[in-house]
């Protein structure tokens, strides 16, 4: 009997020790996700990948911020930080440093690292027939596109690769134009840590109408900007994420014959759809779709479809990279859109530099808003914030007067995006905004 | 001299050699007995004078006319020219009548200087006593006899040999001139030893001629303690040895002696420890008579040491004895003889080779050898809990009795009593670190197999299922389990786990004292088994109630000395347990995911089956016994995985590798035990014996693992270059990132990795348990969710204010891929499997306001002494870390003027850990001399 029960016993236990529930434990990770970070919002450093202090070019670096902060710039060259500047920002407020104070190179990428924040930085360059600008990036991520490039008659385009990280890159580009995928690019290169390298892509590439550039990371991390010069002029962007929705309040100014480039750098084919936002608003914008083929981009002019002010956005049924470019004889500007739309904005370097200063809004939400601004320069908030409004679904171009000043904070209730354009002399540069965490 | 009758003429034209006969004298001498003796030999000395001895010896001399010389130096002095030999007799030596006459033949007929008679008991005549010896370098004599050896003139050769007793010796004149004699400051052995190797260092033949055989009363050997004889050999060799011989064998001896010493404190005689004191500081006293003898010896002196190696023995007597010793013990302590008479042990010392719990204890000897060959040789591997110890036992006392806890970023929380434990024995050892590991391995795999035999042999099992359960303890799937995760300290509990049951299992001894005795062991072995694996206190008194349950025969009985133990065990957990909530205790660290694989469960189900069913009364029981224990444990830690932690997943499992060792002893015995069972009944003890042979046999992974299961070193040679590049202040922290498995100890556990921090360059035993998160953890944790969620630029700023200089990934982890786009960590090629990355923004774990890098010197640290100067130390905020204390963020800021910052500690922990001490002291003594 002893026996039996202890048997009994014996089998109860195995089985319940077997049937006990534990916890299911995660398996292993095998391929970890890269930490991509989408410049979504300014962050407490950012990376400038394309600057100059070359003869012809006055290139300068806009710091601005909300609250009181210290910058460093660092100006990473060959493995070493070759120079080092440090200021301060009075918050809010913006400064601008010419680079050649500090540094005198044809390139000269910089490192901008915020002691506090809210604050953003971007790249700007006005001289006599060239104007450029673009935000600094805080953006990290192992994938870049590069839509908008062309390298036509008289065109030349530059890939700078910016690693002022601590560890060494691998890279591989992937350079599609409308012949398709294009073999004979430098495929695999390697970019040393604290360094930078230029790609001479109308070298490579002569006489294309339209490329697109893809940087992928196999080791580190590398910032990408593309430099496109026609004739006297100058356009500058740096890379993109990749995003199921673009925004663009700026499409196109009067000197220039805009047109949108999408880029797919996935293996399937995706359904886009473009939707232009006019001044006047309107509950059904009109639309246009289309198909982009895997592996490929698109550019799609915008003269015939634009009639007066129009803001773009873009959406696909999967992430896709898109920039819009403005051309004339003797200007060219290009600039990226907004992943999403933000309740404030920073626009680093508004005002840096002379010409005909213009603020972009873009509302695509079904409610009016009351957009605020106000003008930053070395000396803080000096300077009357002013209101406007934007109707639900439009666009809306504002000429500001920004003598000395160096930056712009837009804000509403409600989200929207905001970039900003200089004209003068014919030169146009287009820049997008930096959207702040709310 | 009287005249005696001179022997025969013999067939030879030769003139017959002249004898004296010398009798020295010692206490309590029959001179008569001897005396008669001489008279009656066939070749007649040709005068007899007795040396030394008190009046009654000079009474009997005068009495038959002999000569008389108050020591062997004047005798040999005063030596008439007629005398050819002298034969050297003890008092209380009786020599056959043909024992001179053949000494005088055969030392003639070899040409040798000194000849040696056999030797034999006087009580029992068959028995031999001597028959000529080689020595040990050391002196040590090596007569080769067995013990109580029957002469049957197995060794009837003459031969030489290292020495000869100094009973009967007949020695040519001109040598015993040379040499002065025996030395008479030695008791008879060695007196032996050092006359023969002076001899024979003097260029005569010391050979032994067995056909003189002289009976030996044995008396001059009673009035000598045993501690001169080793004094004796010892200015024997600082005589006899050159200068260079002597540089290494003096110390040599000195050090065999204190090891044999130390280790018969535990294994007999205890004396000798005092014996070998007593021997060194009589040989230190009499060196200056010593070196005059060595001079006076000098000039003698034909040949070199090499002489004397061509008749000694290699190695070590002494330790060849001691081991054979230890065996002996351990063959007693598994075997199933019980009692220790000398006849039994006779008896058994003739059939040991053959006997099986020799060949089990040999195989289970060499099982230990072989599965433990990477930590005799090379040290504990690092991984899991298996740390290294840290170099200074004391140190790890002081942070154990209220000290700081330096896991991680620190804490005041008292630190596992395992490591209370390790660094006591470390303590006592020296404080070697490497020899404390290796002692308590072995103490865990000897003591397991020793334990489960003690324990089965209680119940009527045979030495091959002793063997088979104890390598299952050991080796078992669930002890392969825990060494798998790099949990070491719970081979010492699987170890204990036996004793601590079988000596609470065992009836009690007759008399109070004994059983004070008993309970003292008790609670000592269920205290070593709680402080390494603190929920296996219960296991005791758990495995007396099933027993009670399952069991047969009177059981309910043992619960009487199972509760005390465990009682008496609770205060060795302080003052750990004293700084530990309940709820820390049942759910703190991550329990160990393991389910017997199939190839482990189908032979236990077998051998649990086979055993309950088809077993005799006590084999069933032993099976049912150990299958309830297994799976209970079985259960236990997979209730632990669901709800709870590590410390009852390690006890659940000490109790499975108990239970299914049980289960394989009784099951390798219930087959035997069948003679006239039925054909169904013997299949299924043949299916429990094969069940039990495959469960133990899963010991041999263990043996081709060769480090008692835990794999691979994994962190040594990977963080090697911590301690290359470390600064003069130390190698400050490391931060480990990774799947938690693959780290140090415990892991703080984030989303889908691991990470904690460690002391550089190597994490060390009280750094693997971490103590609850404070405040610095809390930082650190958010510092790395930042990293995550928002990347950083500057990581290593962030990390520095911890004192951390290193970032290894020891696997796939998110952080790492956070550091791809950084400024201030450098990956660099510096460990093989692992990726580094330097801090170039690191700060010092402690820094001075000047920024001068202060020392960890655990538990302290130290810098500079400057007045008025402050000192930032990066480990979690604790008021008591000094004068001056405020808080600097999470961490600290004290005064560093003194030079050095102590954590304050506290007293109550201290008092607890004393406490401890004082009852493993207490528990100690009475287990060890009220059992006696």
């Amino acid at each position: 009997m002893k026996r039996l029960l202890g048997l009994v016993l014996v089998a109860l236990l195995g089985v319940v020790a077997w049937l006990v529930p534990v916890p299911a434990q995660p398996p292993p990770p095998e391929e970890l996700p890269v930490a991509t970070t989408v410049a979504t919002s300014a962050r407490g450093f950012a990376e400038c990948a394309w600057a100059s202090s070359a003869e012809g070019l006055d290139t300068v670096i806009a710091l601005a911020a909300l609250a009181d902060v210290d910058a460093t710039l660092s100006f990473p060259r060959s493995g070493e930080v070759r120079a080092l500047h440090e200021t301060s920002v009075t918050g809010a407020g913006a400064v601008v440093l010419p680079v050649r104070r500090v540094l005198e190179e044809h390139a000269a990428p910089v490192l901008v690292e915020f002691s506090d924040g809210p604050a953003a930085a971007g790249v700007v360059v006005g001289s006599d027939a060239v104007l450029a600008g673009d935000p600094c990036t805080s953006a990290s991520t192992k994938v870049w596109l590069l839509p908008g490039g062309s390298t036509r008659q008289g065109e030349r385009l530059v890939l700078h690769l910016f690693n002022p990280f601590s560890a060494d890159a691998r890279v591989t580009l992937f350079v599609t134009s409308e012949h398709g995928i294009e073999p004979g690019v430098d495929e695999s290169l390697s970019v040393a840590a604290s360094s930078f390298t230029e790609i001479n892509l109308d070298g490579q590439l002569p006489l294309r109408d339209s490329l697109s550039v893809t940087v992928e990371t196999e080791e580190g991390l590398v910032i990408p900007a593309m430099e496109l010069s026609r004739g006297a002029d100058l356009a500058v962007w740096t890379g993109v994420t990749q995003s199921s929705e673009w925004h663009f309040p700026l499409v196109h100014t009067d000197a220039l014959e805009p047109s949108v480039v999408l880029a797919n750098d996935g293996l399937v084919a995706v359904e886009y759809e473009l939707e232009f936002f006019t001044a006047s608003g309107g509950s059904a914008p009109p639309v246009e779709s289309g198909e982009l083929a895997p592996t490929s981009h698109v550019r799609i002019p915008l003269g015939d479809v634009v009639a007066g002010l129009v803001g773009l956005r873009v959406t696909a049924d999967a992430p896709i990279a898109a920039t819009v470019v403005g051309e004339s004889e003797s200007g060219i500007a290009v600039t990226a859109g907004a992943p999403t739309a933000a309740k404030r904005w920073l626009l680093p370097g508004f005002g840096a530099v002379s010409g005909r200063h213009s603020l972009w809004l873009l509302n695509t939400g079904e409610e009016q808003i009351t957009v605020t601004y106000q003008v930053l320069d070395p000396g803080g908030l000096n300077r009357d914030p002013a209101k406007i409004a934007v109707r639900p679904a439009s666009v809306r171009r504002v000429l500001i007067e920004a003598e000395a000043s160096a930056g712009l904070v837009v804000e509403s209730t409600a989200p929207f995006t905001a970039a900003w354009s200089v004209e003068d002399d014919g030169a146009v540069a287009y820049s997008a905004g930096v959207p702040l965490e709310e | 001299m009287s005249t005696l009758e001179r022997p025969p003429a013999s067939d030879t034209t030769e003139t017959p050699a002249s004898v004296l006969a010398a009798v020295l004298v010692h206490r309590d001498t029959d001179l008569g007995g001897v005396l008669d003796a001489i008279a009656a030999q066939v070749y007649g000395p040709a005068g007899v004078t007795v040396v030394g001895g008190d009046e009654a010896a000079r009474a009997v001399v005068e009495e038959r006319g002999l000569r008389w010389s108050p020591s062997i130096q004047q005798l040999v002095q005063g030596l008439e020219p007629e005398i050819d030999h002298v034969w050297l007799l003890h008092g209380d030596a009786r020599p056959r009548r043909d024992a001179l006459a053949a000494l005088v033949r055969d030392l003639e007929r070899v040409d040798a200087s000194v000849a040696g008679s056999k030797v034999l008991r006087a009580d029992r005549p068959d028995v031999l006593e001597s028959v000529g010896s080689a020595t040990d370098i050391l002196g040590e004599p090596y007569s080769g006899l067995e013990q109580d050896e029957v002469d049957q003139e197995q060794y009837d050769v003459v031969r030489d040999v290292a020495f000869v007793s100094g009973t009967s010796l007949l020695v040519r004149r001109d040598l015993l001139r040379g040499l002065g004699g025996p030395d008479r400051t030695m008791p008879p052995e060695a007196s032996g030893i050092d006359f023969s190797q002076r001899a024979r260092a003097a260029g005569g033949r010391v050979v032994v001629v067995p056909s003189s055989e002289v009976l030996h009363e044995g008396t001059c050997r009673a009035t000598v303690p045993g501690w001169r004889e080793q004094a004796g050999r010892v200015r024997a060799l600082l005589k006899a040895y050159s200068l260079l011989t002597l540089s290494w064998v003096l110390p040599a001896s000195f050090l065999i002696g204190l090891v044999a010493g130390l280790v018969r404190l535990f294994i007999g005689p205890r004396t000798a420890l005092w014996d070998w004191v007593r021997a060194w500081v009589w040989s230190v006293g009499r060196l200056p008579s010593t070196l005059a003898a060595r001079r006076a010896f000098r000039r003698a002196r034909q040949t070199g040491d090499e002489e004397l190696f061509r008749y000694q023995v290699r190695g070590s007597v002494v330790l060849r004895s001691l081991v054979a010793d230890i065996t002996e013990r351990f063959h007693a302590a598994t075997s199933e003889e019980t009692g220790s008479p000398l006849a039994e042990l006779v008896e058994r010392s003739r059939t040991f080779w053959q006997q099986p719990a020799f060949l089990t204890t040999l195989f289970a000897a060499a099982f230990v050898v072989f599965a433990g060959r990477a930590v005799w040789f090379g040290g504990l591997p690092a991984t899991g809990f298996a740390l290294e110890l840290p170099d200074s036992a004391w140190s790890t006392l002081r942070s154990y009795a209220g000290g700081w806890n330096p896991a991680g970023l620190g804490s005041p929380e008292p630190l596992h009593p395992a490591v209370g434990a390790t660094s006591l024995l470390q303590l006592i050892l020296l404080s070697r670190a490497g020899l404390t590991a290796a002692v308590l391995t072995a103490a865990g795999l000897l003591g397991g197999m020793v334990g489960m035999g003690r324990l089965l042999r209680r119940f009527g099992l045979g030495p091959t299922a002793r063997l088979l359960a104890g390598l299952t303890l050991v080796a078992g799937p669930a002890t392969q389990a825990l060494m798998g995760e790099g949990y070491w300290p719970a081979l010492m509990a699987v170890g204990a786990a036996p004793w601590a049951v079988h000596l609470v299992l065992a009836p009690w001894p007759e008399g109070l004292r004994r059983r004070l005795g008993r309970l003292a062991a008790a609670g000592l072995m269920t205290g070593w088994l709680a402080v390494f694996a603190p929920l296996a206190l219960l296991l005791p008194l758990a495995a007396v109630l099933l027993w009670g349950i399952l069991g047969d025969g009177p059981r309910w009985g043992a619960l009487a000395r199972a509760v005390p133990a465990g009682l008496l065990a609770v205060p060795f957990l302080f003052p750990w347990l004293a700084g530990t909530t309940l709820d820390r205790l049942l759910e703190s660290g991550v329990a160990f995911d393991w389910l017997p694989s199939w190839w482990a469960a189908i032979p236990f189900v077998a051998a649990v089956g086979g055993a309950a069913v088809a077993g005799d009364e006590r084999t069933s029981s032993l099976g049912l016994w150990g299958g309830v224990m297994a799976l209970g444990g079985v259960l236990g830690s997979r209730v632990a995985l669901a709800e709870a932690g590590r410390e009852p997943a390690v006890a659940a499992l000490v109790a499975t590798a108990l239970g299914s060792a049980v289960v394989v002893g009784a099951a390798v015995d219930s087959a035997g035990r069948l003679p006239e069972a039925s054909l169904l009944r013997k299949g299924l003890a043949a299916s429990a014996l094969a069940g039990a042979v495959l469960l133990a046999a899963a010991a041999s992974l263990v043996v081709v693992d060769g480090a008692v299961g835990l794999g691979e070193d994994r962190f040594v040679e990977q963080l090697d270059f911590a301690a290359a590049l470390q600064g003069p202040h130390g190698g400050d922290r490391i931060l480990m990132v990774g799947p938690p498995e693959t780290l140090p100890g415990d892991a703080r556990r984030a989303d889908g990795y691991g990470y904690r921090v460690v002391s550089a360059p190597l994490p060390s035993l009280p750094e693997a348990w971490l103590s609850a998160p404070r405040l610095g953890d809390l930082e650190l944790d958010r510092t790395l969710q930042e990293f995550l969620s928002a990347g950083t630029l500057r990581p290593g700023a962030a990390l520095a204010p911890f004192g951390i200089r290193w970032v290894v990934a020891t696997g796939p982890n998110p952080i790492e891929s956070a550091f791809a786009g950084q400024l201030d960590l450098r990956r660099l090629p510096l460990s093989p499997s692992y990726t580094v990355y330097s801090n170039e923004a690191a700060q010092p774990r402690a820094v001075a306001e000047d920024g001068t890098p202060w020392s960890w010197d655990a538990p302290d640290y130290r810098g500079p002494a400057r007045a008025g100067s402050r000192v930032y130390l990066a480990e979690n905020g604790d008021q008591r870390w000094g004068k001056g204390w405020s808080q600097a963020g999470w961490a600290n800021e004290v005064d560093g003027d003194s030079g050095v910052v102590s954590f304050g500690g506290s007293a109550r922990f201290r008092w607890l850990a004393w406490a401890a001490g004082i009852e493993l002291v207490l528990l100690a003594v009475a287990a060890v001399w009220w059992r006696r």
